[in-house]
């Protein structure tokens, strides 16, 4: 494995911790621990620290502005990739870590962009972590369809696989899984006006527009 | 046992179940700091008498809505012995999410499992005992608008366990659990109550959570804080879904276990049916059909025939003259008119209790209970509800207002389908303002007939736009909370006669109740201020209004007045002064504006005050009464002005 990847993975495991708070020199070494093609040791650290893409700071190692410039993408790939595994390819949740790790270093950016745009933009790794925004995302881009689209975008009949709900509140996020809209159900669309219809297994339920918009799938 | 709590989700036929195990009179009321209607009963297990509690469905507990709210109040303040879970059984899956949820209280457990024959009918049967055995707890299959496995069911009463509920929670999280479990210091609380408020106090909404964490006296807690802070920010996202993402995989698992489907393909008449009630087009004939059908039952038959018949026939020609011959034996003619004279207690009290309002209102609790039962009126609202949004109403509210052209106190009361405070007051505000009743409405219009076509258009006209715009106004004054349409669509059932008639004379016993108290009050207040002359005190006040800013002679006010006391005698009073010639075209439009836009009349006002409180009734009744008097003025002004006669 070459040098540019185990500064891909450190890079991208510090940008992990501090999602959640922050990291230390240990918190990276444990993560690479089994990692059997090279090693994270405080020689391979205070290399990055030399080339200004972290800053390590007693036992806290933080990245640095460029630092975070190099993660982003990375991480962009890797949660891009994890998205397309399960919402096209329907891999199980958790046998993707591995495949995931791969495209992160091999994906070209104009593919990802590709990948995002036919995935419908999603701003959540299936685990639930953020997704970095790309361009095409904020210029939303609709230029070859989407194969993972809101369900405003599917006709009366579609049997549809839902990949993500991009809600916010989280009092409507729960409402609609008690009714049995998440992730990985299937709902079958009934009718779409005045209000959206859609059936999941014996139930059926009326969406407003609004909520049917942001409720994202794939067509079975 | 003292106490048993009934629960589920919203449609699974908790309250007809309720109906049928209770043994004694129910009492109803809101559930204290809450609008959530609670209803409580007797129930004998292994002959003592029991508590039972009814409550709205909830969806899931971590939720600071009202129903989860007063669900969690039950919970752990009222330490219910037993919690019976009502699932529908054609959505097992997702009631046995709650199930999960109710696992983590540890509580003994019943299941009941409703709703059996609508599931077989898709072709969904349970493997009880599976069931049984996988949960660990009794569980019964039921029918309750039938009253099938009732007896089964009481008699598992005494028989509930606590769930056996492997927790699938990821370890992270029921480390969390634990961490704050540890933190908890000695008190009332039992372990199984601590570990469940933890749970609260980490997946619960940020309400919720407080609570729980209020509960086990960690709110002010760090290192509490940190915990939740920390578990929160490793998964990502709110906690409540990574529970319910758990649950879920249970439930799964449970559900493929315990329930085989075998595909039903026909589409039963009935689904076709709720589907058309859903489309636009088919949708509206059959809203038009139900419309007429009301109307023709709930207004020509009770509040035409029957109310003709026991105010007149009744009440009037039989009732009336041998109370008064009856009375002859009190000498003081005070206390006479106290009871039978044209205020008197009788007259205001009684007859339109018993004459008006509870035959009317039994006979409409009667077909809209029809209509309820049948899972109608969620299509109902989803197919009106982008039109009624607009100006503030959702799409239920089309059956109080068109109601209120039968008689716009039944409609008053019948704002109560309407699914909160906001949209009641609408509703009434609109239906004071805007919405005739048949007995005004047929008068106006004979009188509108002699005028041109064009007067009638006017007069129909403004006050369509005046309540139209009037409903966009309150709709932006008050503007919602939250605007999430999300709702459950029941299957069309044809309803049980038997439900029917007990959901009627329960609502119109309740009605009752609430309702002579009030009748009396006003029934002595008018006679009070008959006695001592405040009606023509108010008359002679009114007139330089009615005379100098309406345009209208003095006598209107008459009008009005008697309008306010009984809706028809005001129009009575109207018709004899265009009958004698004392007023021109415009006035007559004029007079016809005010006369539907005013109050409608002082039962409504009575309820109102009874709906909505005294201070919002006051600003109802102010508001109305102003956009009355001021659309007349400046109508008599601009015909004036333009000089248009009709």
């Amino acid at each position: 494995m070459k040098i540019v990847h185990v500064t891909d993975e450190v890079l991208e495991t510090i940008w992990r911790f501090e999602e959640r708070g922050s990291c230390t020199v240990e918190d990276v070494k444990k993560e690479h621990e089994e990692a059997s093609e090279y090693v994270v040791d405080d020689e391979v650290l205070s290399e990055l620290e030399k080339t200004g893409l972290v800053t390590i700071s007693g036992t806290a190692i933080a990245l640095t502005v460029d630092g975070k410039a190099h993660a982003l993408p990375v991480i962009r790939r890797h949660r891009i990739a994890e998205r397309l595994l399960v919402d096209v390819l329907g891999m199980p949740f958790d046998a993707i870590e591995e495949s995931a790790c791969e495209y992160e270093h091999t994906l070209a950016p104009g593919l990802t962009e590709a990948i995002c745009t036919l995935l419908g933009h999603p701003r959540e790794c299936p685990h639930g972590s953020p997704i970095p925004e790309g361009d095409c995302c904020r210029r939303s881009e609709r230029s070859i369809e989407s194969f993972v689209k809101p369900l405003t975008a599917f006709e009366i009949g579609d049997s549809v696989r839902i990949s993500f709900i991009r809600k916010e509140d989280p009092v409507l996020i729960g409402r609609l899984v008690s009714f049995g809209v998440s992730p990985g159900k299937i709902i079958k669309i009934r009718q779409k006006f005045p209000a959206y219809v859609i059936q999941i297994e014996n139930t059926q339920i009326a969406l407003e527009q609004d909520i049917a918009a942001d409720i994202y799938g794939v067509k079975i | 046992m003292r106490k048993i709590l009934l629960i589920g989700l919203p449609n699974v036929g908790k309250s007809t179940l309720f109906d049928r195990l209770i043994t004694d009179k129910v009492s109803t009321g809101s559930y204290p700091g809450s609008s959530v209607e609670v209803r409580r009963g007797d129930i004998k297990v292994d002959g003592n008498d029991v508590e039972i509690i009814d409550m709205p469905g909830v969806c899931n507990l971590f939720f600071n809505e009202d129903n989860e709210r007063v669900a969690r109040n039950i919970l752990f303040d009222e330490k219910p012995d037993l919690v019976v879970q009502v699932c529908d059984t054609k959505n097992l899956n997702r009631s046995l999410l709650l199930t999960a949820l109710l696992a983590e209280l540890n509580l003994p457990l019943v299941l009941a499992i409703n709703m059996v024959d609508e599931a077989a009918q898709k072709g969904i049967k349970v493997k009880r005992h599976k069931l049984e055995e996988m949960l660990g707890i009794p569980v019964v299959e039921t029918i309750a608008s039938e009253g099938v496995g009732v007896a089964t069911l009481i008699s598992a009463l005494s028989k509930g366990q606590r769930p056996s509920y492997p927790s699938k929670l990821p370890a992270t999280l029921v480390a969390a659990v634990n961490d704050l479990t540890g933190l908890i210091g000695a008190g009332a609380l039992k372990e199984q109550e601590k570990s469940a408020l933890a749970v609260f106090s980490l997946a619960g909404d940020h309400a919720t959570s407080l609570w729980a964490q209020q509960k086990i006296g960690l709110a002010d807690n760090e290192n509490a804080g940190h915990i939740i802070k920390n578990t929160t920010q490793t998964f990502h996202r709110p906690l409540g879904l990574v529970v319910s993402r758990a649950n879920d995989l249970w439930a799964e698992a449970l559900y493929a276990e315990s329930v085989y489907v075998t595909p039903v393909s026909s589409t039963p008449l009935l689904n076709r049916i709720g589907d058309m009630a859903l489309t636009p087009i088919t949708g509206s004939i059959i809203l038009i059909a139900l419309i007429a059908m009301l109307y023709f039952i709930v207004g020509k038959f009770a509040a035409g025939f029957v109310v003709d018949f026991l105010l007149n026939d009744f009440f009037g020609a039989l009732v009336a003259p041998r109370l008064k011959n009856a009375l002859e034996i009190i000498p003081y003619a005070f206390v006479r008119d106290l009871i039978v004279g044209e205020y008197g207690l009788y007259t205001m009290a009684v007859v339109p209790v018993l004459g008006l309002l509870l035959p009317i209102l039994t006979v409409f609790f009667f077909v809209f209970g029809f209509i309820e039962d049948s899972g109608y009126i969620p299509r109902l609202s989803i197919l009106l509800d982008r039109t009624f949004r607009k100006i503030g109403l959702n799409g239920k509210a089309v059956l109080p207002m068109v109601l209120g052209f039968s008689c716009v106190t039944m409609a008053t009361i019948s704002t109560r389908v309407l699914d909160n405070k906001r949209e009641r007051f609408i509703a009434i505000f609109l239906l004071s303002l805007g919405i005739p009743c048949s007995a005004k409405l047929s008068i106006i219009l004979a009188i509108l007939a002699q005028v041109s076509f064009g007067g009638f258009l006017v007069v129909f006209g403004v006050i369509f736009f005046l309540t139209v715009a009037t409903g966009i106004v309150l709709n932006k004054m008050m503007p919602l909370e939250q605007s999430n349409f999300i709702m459950e669509i029941p299957p069309i059932r044809i309803p049980s006669l038997k439900n029917v008639l007990s959901k009627t004379s329960y609502r119109s016993l309740l009605f009752l109740q609430e309702a002579v108290p009030l009748f009396i009050i006003s029934a002595l207040g008018l006679f009070f201020a008959d006695k001592i002359g405040l009606l023509t005190i108010i008359e002679t006040l009114s007139s330089p209004i009615i005379s100098g800013f309406l345009g209208l002679p003095p006598q209107f006010a008459e009008s009005l007045i008697m309008g306010f006391i009984r809706g028809e005698a005001g129009v009575a009073v109207l018709k004899k002064m265009v009958d004698s010639g004392m007023m021109n075209h415009a006035q007559l439009v004029v007079a016809m504006v005010v006369t539907i836009l005013f109050i409608p009349c002082v039962t409504n006002f009575m309820l109102i005050i009874k709906e909505q409180g005294s201070q919002k009734a006051l600003a109802i009744i102010v508001s109305v009464t102003t956009c009355a008097i001021m659309t007349g003025g400046l109508l008599n002004y601009l015909f004036r002005w333009a000089n248009i006669a009709f």
